[in-house]
């Protein structure tokens, strides 16, 4: 999830404003407040830590070649999380196009490590045999969406956003992100349809 | 997603209704069926699912969570290096000037030599319909022409001394002059 909470004794309008009057050095404030949330987005969208800390620099670069364009109606986070999103989704869209032509899945680490460290109380191992074939399913099933889809399908139910805060972070409209959302959810069931449930 | 709360005890929920149940499609819960009351069974496989995305998201995080404070300190003190070499803020539109302008200017000739071409071969090739003749061919219209003009009359171009060498005669050498 998204921490949202911004150092209360930093007004970041006056801050942008000193920063564009020359006052340069405070944009390390932003560095510093947000650069580990816009990777942590990348991270999602990307599951590549290389790729997402690119993401991540190259997102606070255009809002710093961009300083003029941001509009006080927005929060600078919400601002730079939707520069980070374009960025993302540019990427997804390029790395589509190449599984495209060369027919080769990129390499997903498969390792157990933390990821076998299941939430599930119940010990059994049938059970935490099955609750792993469901993950590594919807881990896959999820790469297979749309760089949209994925995106909004992401936000909701990893970062846990609502709907209209995905609108804003995307730039679509809540009934658009509905519709991706509902076709993200039916395109990961019809992948995962033939996984059987193991009573 | 159809929600089955007609079920029997006995009759479980689908693959399909607990995906709705664990990732509901319209992003808002769905409601519970009854049937999850009485069957520790679908109950358990809800569970399931739902670890199953919640360990998802977790394992993201956990990645994230084994890199150190420094090493976040690291990459912080990358991306504040990459923005100091920018310069000053706020020069994406330059940035996008400094290159739009060249090219609109390269397109500008470009379009101006494209559409400038055909007048300028008009220019060159003064007929076309002499393209397809030999050089002597055309001595021999030049020649043909000037005694046209000379027989009826119009000796304003220079007279018999202004003729078109006759094709076939070679050049006089320079200084010596035709009678």
């Amino acid at each position: 999830m998204i921490p949202r909470e911004t150092d209360p004794g930093v007004d970041e309008a006056l801050l942008i404003e000193e920063i564009r009057a020359g006052n340069t050095q405070g944009f390390e404030y932003f560095v510093r407040q947000y650069q580990r949330k816009i990777t942590r987005v990348a991270y999602r969208l990307l599951r590549d830590m290389g790729e997402a800390d690119c993401a991540a620099q190259e997102s606070f670069l255009r809002a710093w070649q961009n300083l003029n364009d941001f509009r006080e109606g927005s929060t600078f986070e919400t601002w730079l999380t939707r520069i980070c999103i374009n960025w993302c989704k540019d990427r997804l869209k390029r790395r589509r196009l190449v599984l495209y032509f060369h027919q080769t899945a990129d390499a997903r680490d498969d390792e157990t490590g933390p990821r076998d460290t299941a939430l599930d109380p119940d010990p059994s191992p049938e059970r935490r045999a099955m609750s792993r074939e469901i993950r590594e399913r919807l881990r896959d099933a999820i790469e297979t969406l749309s760089p949209r889809q994925k995106t909004v399908f992401t936000l909701k139910h990893f970062e846990e956003l609502s709907i209209p805060e995905i609108a804003e972070l995307t730039g679509l409209d809540t009934g658009t992100v509905k519709s991706h959302l509902f076709r993200a959810a039916h395109k990961i069931r019809e992948r995962l349809r033939d996984l059987r449930r193991k009573a | 997603m159809e929600l089955e709360n007609r079920r029997s005890p006995d009759d479980h929920l689908t693959d399909d209704a607990l995906f709705a149940l664990a990732l509901p499609a319209a992003g808002v819960p769905e409601v519970l069926p009854a049937h999850l009351l009485e069957c520790p069974q679908c109950s358990r496989a809800l569970a399931d699912w739902k670890n199953a995305v919640r360990d998802l998201a977790d394992a993201d995080e956990d990645v994230l969570e084994k890199r150190t404070g420094e090493e976040w300190s690291a990459v912080e003190d990358s991306t504040l290096s990459a923005i100091r070499r920018e310069g000053t803020p706020g020069r994406g539109r330059v940035r996008t000037l400094r290159w739009a302008l060249p090219v609109a200017a390269s397109l500008l000739v470009f379009a101006l030599l494209v559409s400038g071409r055909p007048d300028s071969a008009r220019v060159s090739e003064p007929s076309d319909d002499t393209a397809g003749l030999s050089a002597q061919d055309k001595a021999d219209d030049a020649l043909l022409r000037d005694v046209d003009r000379l027989a009826s009359g119009d000796e304003s171009s220079g007279g018999w001394g202004a003729l078109a060498p006759d094709p076939g005669i070679p050049d006089p050498p320079q200084g010596e002059g035709r009678s």
